[in-house]
């Protein structure tokens, strides 16, 4: 299920990609709205071979309303994205949880706080 | 360091790697104080700050499920570089909740901070830790630690501090005494199981961690430092039965190798702090860092925007 999270990570390594995830997350755009603000910086086959890359990963589809070529953001991958990072962001939280109350019971073996060893068990 | 708390006080110590200039400048400056302050998953607007006795610090903080809190901070004391206290809370409608002292001092290029919440009574200090702890508080400094590594030394780091309720010596051995590591360590459904422990300078480990799915997942450690009871530093790498690197099985883009620096410091009183510094180590591809960036939820530049509109997202599906 988990099989597309490094496609997504390549596609949202690159700022310029990022920030069109971020314009698209206020809703659907043109391409042509979303490549005006990198035209000064990049030519429009540039902007186009980001959007690929993004489609590519299914963070975006591209669809054709008459002359209009909309792009929306399809949240899904994003979804793996955040689940992913929720688990390593919890990771020591976690294990700092653990550890908190297995040193309780550590140092209520060891007849008071202060006494050091606890490999004696 | 005599830490003795008084009952309706919190106390929060932290040593940054980086000059007291810099630390001062990172929680002053409204463009800077904007990449790090608040809990993981927040952000903040500044309207208007003006730092001096009297001055106002207006500000609003975005939750990561989409609330803002309005805040109004009045500075009462602002030293440069040694002090600031200001009432944290308070805004059009509420008192301030609390007023806090922070000390700035710099020894040997490292910054230390030391904070003092003064709330009215013991109880209303106890249902603040409570809050603290509910939002993730503390990871606010956690953030201006790799706020400020990022300044200096330009790379992406994870920092994460806790204080137990023990002596140092009691806390450096779970993290060197195999059978203890194993116990506490493990991400949560998996149990742990040491195929090889050599934990000293030099040596190395290898371990399977396992959860009742049936995954097994094999990883190793090779230590670079230990200095008893005060500091750790170890590289882990996921690899297979024989011990040869592999990726994670469901993540070949996290990066082959990470570094664990952790350091513990009396906190008097039988308590100990612990800090985790986390960061890619050797080479590493710019997916590979991103990822790491993403995990630690840094919240560094380019991931804020998309990710609390992201959460608004998700939240609307």
């Amino acid at each position: 299920m988990i099989s597309n999270l490094d496609q997504t990570f390549s596609a949202l390594a690159d700022p310029t990609r990022r920030a069109m995830i971020a314009r698209l997350s206020r809703g659907e755009a043109d391409v042509s709205d979303i490549a005006r603000p990198f035209l000064r910086s990049m030519s429009l086959p540039a902007v186009t071979k980001h959007l690929k890359v993004l489609e590519r990963a299914g963070l975006i589809t591209k669809t054709r309303v008459a002359q209009r070529r909309p792009c929306k953001l399809n949240a899904a991958p994003l979804k793996e994205v955040e689940d992913w990072t929720q688990q390593y962001r919890a990771f020591w939280e976690e294990s700092f949880d653990r550890l908190e109350v297995f040193l309780k019971t550590v140092t209520t073996n060891t007849t008071k706080k202060g006494k050091k060893n606890v490999r004696n068990k | 360091m005599s830490a003795t708390n008084k009952a309706n006080e919190i106390k929060i110590t932290r040593i940054y790697d980086a000059p007291v200039a810099a630390v001062w400048y990172a929680w002053t400056d409204e463009k800077q104080v904007a990449q790090w302050w608040g809990p993981r998953g927040f952000t903040i607007t500044t309207h208007s700050k003006d730092l001096r006795p009297g001055g106002i610090w207006d500000y609003t903080m975005h939750g990561p499920d989409g609330t803002d809190w309005p805040n109004k901070t009045r500075y009462h004391v602002v030293e440069k570089h040694a002090k600031l206290v200001y009432d944290h809370g308070g805004n059009d409608d509420q008192p301030p909740l609390f007023k806090v002292t922070v000390l700035f001092s710099e020894t040997n290029g490292k910054t230390k901070m030391d904070m003092t919440m003064g709330l009215a009574t013991p109880e209303a200090a106890e249902q603040t830790r409570k809050v603290i702890k509910k939002h993730g508080g503390n990871s606010t400094w956690d953030r201006l630690a790799e706020y400020v590594e990022k300044q200096i030394s330009g790379k992406d780091m994870f920092f994460i501090n806790r204080t137990f309720d023990a002596p140092m010596e009691t806390v450096f051995e779970m993290w060197t005494n195999p059978e203890h590591f194993s116990k506490w360590l493990p991400p949560t459904g998996f149990t742990m199981k040491f195929l090889k422990a050599d934990i000293r300078k030099g040596g190395s480990t290898s371990y399977a961690m396992s959860n009742d799915a049936g995954m097994t997942m094999y990883g190793r450690a090779d230590y670079l430092d230990i200095k008893r009871p005060a500091r750790l530093v170890y590289t882990q790498q996921f690899c297979d039965e024989q011990g040869n690197i592999s990726r994670h099985p469901k993540a070949p883009t996290w990066p082959e190798t990470m570094l664990t620096t952790v350091t513990l410091a009396d906190e008097g009183d039988g308590q100990t702090r612990v800090t985790v510094k986390w960061e890619v180590y050797g080479r590493a591809t710019p997916e590979e860092i991103a990822m790491f960036s993403a995990a630690r939820g840094g919240m560094t530049q380019g991931w804020t925007g998309s990710f609390d509109k992201l959460e608004d997202l998700l939240a609307a599906k």
